[in-house]
């Protein structure tokens, strides 16, 4: 007995490939936009006021980010804002001052920044404080950053319940550490619990010296640093101690002051008194840091290369500077000791430009901005810094003309697609993909899968595509044989009609069949063609104008030789399709057919002589005769028959 | 009766079919030729037609028409009087009295021939072909009547502004109507004979030249432009094909 798979197994296996085939994996992205040093609280300098100017720029921003949101009907999971709201502003650092009044210009700042935001489509914040959000960079006046942003939180959810402000470094527990501090903390969209957000205070990291225009070479910095080591060697540890969560899969820092060269000091020469004053400490803030926005004992330093080098960190976010030149964020070549920051791995760091104008009143270029960011499915980050151009936001140039190009030949790639043409859809979409902003790219390499895939399946390849090439030539075809089709259709048309019209004109001659020689047929067929000659000769117009009546046109004199000559003149089967049109075309209304009977001496002949009509019997003659008067007798009776049919067209 | 009834009546007669037959071949010689024998030859075979059957239309008709030919307008007359009076097929009795009245125009007695023109005009105002040869005839008649002294009571008969008006028509009929030419291409039939045309234009000129070439002459358009004008059609008509075509592979 032949044995079978089991019909349950059978139908598992189809749901199996069929589960294969349709399924797509579908891999968590995440899409936020950093904003950094916004300044709308202190940027004032004597004469100098940028305050109103920098909170313009936010509201242009968010109007900026809720288009986006509208143009690509797109999501930002959150927006962060990595330090430098300048909230130090509030607090006199040199007067003692009471704690409510304090409070109170926090509230109200806090009121004032919070009308701002509420006007965004992304409905969650995240904060981390700069340098200039804690008073003289002293580590417990960070409880002003965190009383604003309490503030502040209080303040968006009278507007919104929905909306969430993310405190990314809160305070720590001041009881068990007796003394005030923040702490590195982390966030999680809760849907897409495999990236991790930590925020990391490094607010202290200059280790600025509180009086240091009293002398350049005082030793204020030096003393900050070891007294401000412990608490940022605890800070780096908060954020080891994190990263040791199994469910973190892929880790971002956000902070505000990047570990690299500052480009301010980058610009200085050795003689400068800020670069002789780190020199002199180079033993204690590590050889190759002379410049570098940190100035922390190397110990942090190296505590913190254990972070960058961490297998699960796959980016950090920064601000901080105020440079002029744009260069200065899209790349770091500018850096005098770039060697030095390769280890810690420069490409997954990624500066912000900052959205204030401090520090850029009087250059001609302008580095003002907000970057975009997108994390793949792989955890990989890519970004993108939109430029205050005036009153608008603009890519740079280049990056504008490869996203302007991407999107042209996605457009194309999609009409090839639709249209069936996938070899020229997969060439527009590979085209596409050239792109390293990665959601355009990824929308092309998931366009560029579906056609490969489309061109690899059996169906594409067993039906659809030889279908479509038979389409395609046979469209070619069609259109190439249209006008010799349109000429062949009008002469039949034309044949059809003058065939109509003058078929009822049309007399057929024979076949007269006679027996035995079959000689005696032809030779009245002859006569009675002659016959006929003659009656034209009679009835010819002559004076006579109108009146004369009509007589029949011979049928086999005219109609055999034009499908012949047809057939020779139009090449292969376009002639023989014309000539079997026009043959059908012919249909003489009239006939006349016979037959003859001779005795055997060949003296004495009958004849019988049909005519017809349509096929249907007109007149018919039987005649005896002597074969000596044959052609006389035949004159006669090719005339009565003639003249029958004369008379009757003419009737 | 009908008009083919006319012109066929009696032949069913072979003999007779065939000796009318003759006499037109002579007629149709005749008019080739000129050759005066040859209507002779015409009228014997009429003669014996007529023996056979006294009745034969078409025998009595092309003999009135052998006596005008030979210039017996006498009896062209009479006899062509005699076959208007039983004719019943109306387009048949209009050339009849074109015959009749070139007949009388023949014998001078011109109040006869511009009547019966006159008359045929009347009768023929869809048959463009007799309607033309009837005012060719006319105008003819009336320059002939002048130039032998009858002005004067050819004026009472027919005015001079009648005659110009004449001329006009035959010139517009004559001339070429795009719409009319197109028509008669299609039907594949020609709307006035080659021979008519010839005809036609033979008795106006020969009319003009004795009226002292005082009325219009005719203008048609030159054969050149006409042909020049079909070629450029067939030239945009190719081009426009293969335009279309060529468009269509591109797509």
């Amino acid at each position: 007995m032949k044995r079978s798979i089991p019909h349950w197994y059978q139908r598992l296996l189809l749901l199996l490939g069929l589960y294969a085939f349709l399924s797509v994996v579908i891999h968590a992205q995440v899409s936020f936009v950093q904003i950094t040093d916004l300044h709308i609280f202190d940027d004032v300098h004597e004469p100098t006021d940028n305050r109103l100017d920098n909170k313009a720029a936010l509201a242009s921003c968010i109007d900026q980010i809720n288009q986006r949101i509208t143009d690509n009907n797109g999501v930002y999971d959150f927006v962060v804002i990595t330090g430098d709201l300048g909230i130090e502003h509030f607090v006199n650092r040199n007067s003692e001052e009471n704690t409510q009044s304090i409070d109170e210009k926090l509230r109200r700042g806090a009121s004032d920044f919070a009308s701002m935001l509420v006007l965004s489509k992304v409905r969650r914040w995240l904060f981390v404080p700069g340098n200039n959000d804690v008073p003289g960079e002293q580590p417990d006046k960070v409880k002003y950053y965190h009383l604003f942003i309490e503030s502040l939180a209080d303040e968006v959810r009278k507007s919104n319940e929905d909306f969430e402000i993310i405190d990314l470094c809160p305070k720590e527990n001041t009881e068990a550490s007796r003394q005030y501090d923040s702490r590195s903390g982390l966030f999680r969209i809760k849907e897409k619990s495999q990236y991790a957000f930590i925020g990391f205070d490094n607010t202290t990291f200059k280790n600025l010296d509180p009086e240091a225009n009293v002398s350049a070479f005082r030793r204020g910095a030096v003393r900050r640093i070891n007294a401000n080591f412990e608490l940022q060697k605890k800070h780096v540890a908060q954020i080891t101690d994190l990263l040791k969560d199994v469910n973190i899969t892929y880790a971002y820092i956000f902070y505000h002051i990047p570990e690299i060269d500052d480009p301010h000091l980058a610009a200085l020469g050795e003689a400068e008194d800020s670069i002789k004053t780190r020199n002199a400490d180079k033993t204690l803030t590590g050889d190759a840091y002379g410049r570098s926005a940190w100035f922390v004992n190397k110990e942090i330093r190296d505590q913190w290369r254990q972070v960058v080098n961490h297998p699960k960190v796959f980016g950090r976010f920064a601000g901080h500077f105020h440079d002029p030149r744009r260069t200065t964020y899209q790349n770091f070549a500018w850096m005098t000791s770039s060697e030095t920051y390769l280890s810690d791995s420069l490409d997954e760091l990624h500066v912000c430009p900052p959205l204030a104008q401090k520090f850029q009143e009087t250059s001609t270029e302008r580095a003002r901005g907000f970057q975009d960011v997108h994390i793949d499915d792989r955890g990989m980050v890519s970004t993108r810094i939109f430029w205050l151009e005036g009153a608008g936001w603009n890519l740079s140039a280049d990056r504008a003309a490869v996203e302007a190009t991407s999107l042209k030949q996605l457009e194309m790639g999609l009409t090839y697609e639709n249209l069936g043409r996938l070899k020229e859809a997969e060439a527009a979409y590979l085209k596409a993909a050239e792109n390293d902003w990665q959601p355009t790219r990824q929308k092309a390499l998931a366009s560029l899968k579906r056609v490969v895939y489309e061109q690899d399946s059996v169906r594409e390849r067993y039906l659809f595509g030889p279908m479509r090439a038979a389409w395609s030539v046979g469209i070619t075809g069609f259109f190439a044989l249209l006008p010799a089709l349109l000429v062949v259709l009008g002469i039949y048309v034309y044949k059809w009609w003058r065939g109509r019209k003058d078929g009822k004109y049309q007399l057929k001659i024979g076949p007269i069949i006679d027996s035995p020689k079959g000689e005696a047929g032809a030779i009245f067929e002859r006569v009675t063609t002659m016959m006929h000659g003659r009656m034209r000769t009679h009835y010819k117009r002559r004076n006579l104008i109108e009146g004369e009546p009509r007589l029949p046109m011979i049928a086999s004199s005219q109609s055999e030789d034009v499908p012949t000559i047809i057939e020779s003149f139009l090449p292969g089967g376009l002639g023989k399709l014309m000539a079997l049109l026009l043959k059908r075309t012919e249909s003489p209304k009239y006939s006349i057919v016979g037959v003859m009977r001779s005795d055997i001496f060949m003296r004495n002949r009958r004849i019988f002589l049909s005519l017809r009509a349509e096929g249907e019997s007109l007149k018919n003659w039987s005649v005896d005769g002597n074969a000596d008067e044959s052609i006389g007798g035949h004159k006669k009776l090719a005339y009565e028959a003639l003249i029958h049919v004369v008379r009757d067209i003419n009737k | 009766m009908s008009v083919s009834e006319e012109l066929l009546g009696g032949t069913k007669e072979y003999d007779v079919f065939e000796l009318v037959t003759d006499a037109l071949e002579y007629v149709d010689k005749y008019e080739k030729s000129k050759d005066k024998r040859l209507l002779k030859q015409a009228r014997d075979r009429l003669k014996r037609t007529l023996k056979i059957d006294p009745r034969h239309f078409k025998g009595r008709y092309f003999q009135a028409m052998v006596y005008y030919l030979d210039g017996n307008t006498k009896d062209a007359i009479k006899q062509f009087n005699e076959l208007l009076h039983e004719v019943e097929s109306k387009p048949l009795a209009n050339e009849i009295s074109y015959n009749l009245a070139a007949a009388h125009s023949e014998a001078r007695d011109w109040q006869q021939a511009i009547n019966l023109f006159n008359k045929t005009i009347n009768n023929t105002r869809h048959h463009p072909a007799l309607n033309l040869l009837a005012r060719a005839g006319l105008v003819k008649t009336h320059a002939e009547a002048k130039h032998s002294g009858a002005a004067e009571y050819v004026a009472e008969i027919v005015s001079e502004p009648e005659i110009e008006a004449h001329y006009v028509e035959i010139h517009r009929i004559l001339s070429l109507n795009p719409f009319r030419w197109l028509l008669s291409l299609i039907r594949g039939k020609k709307r006035i004979d080659k021979k008519v045309r010839e005809k036609v234009e033979e008795l106006i000129a020969d009319a003009r030249a004795k009226e002292g070439l005082k009325f219009p002459a005719s203008r048609r358009l030159p054969l050149m432009i006409l042909i020049g004008i079909i070629l450029l059609l067939l030239v945009v008509g190719i081009a426009a094909l293969l335009f279309v075509s060529y468009g269509v592979r591109l797509q």
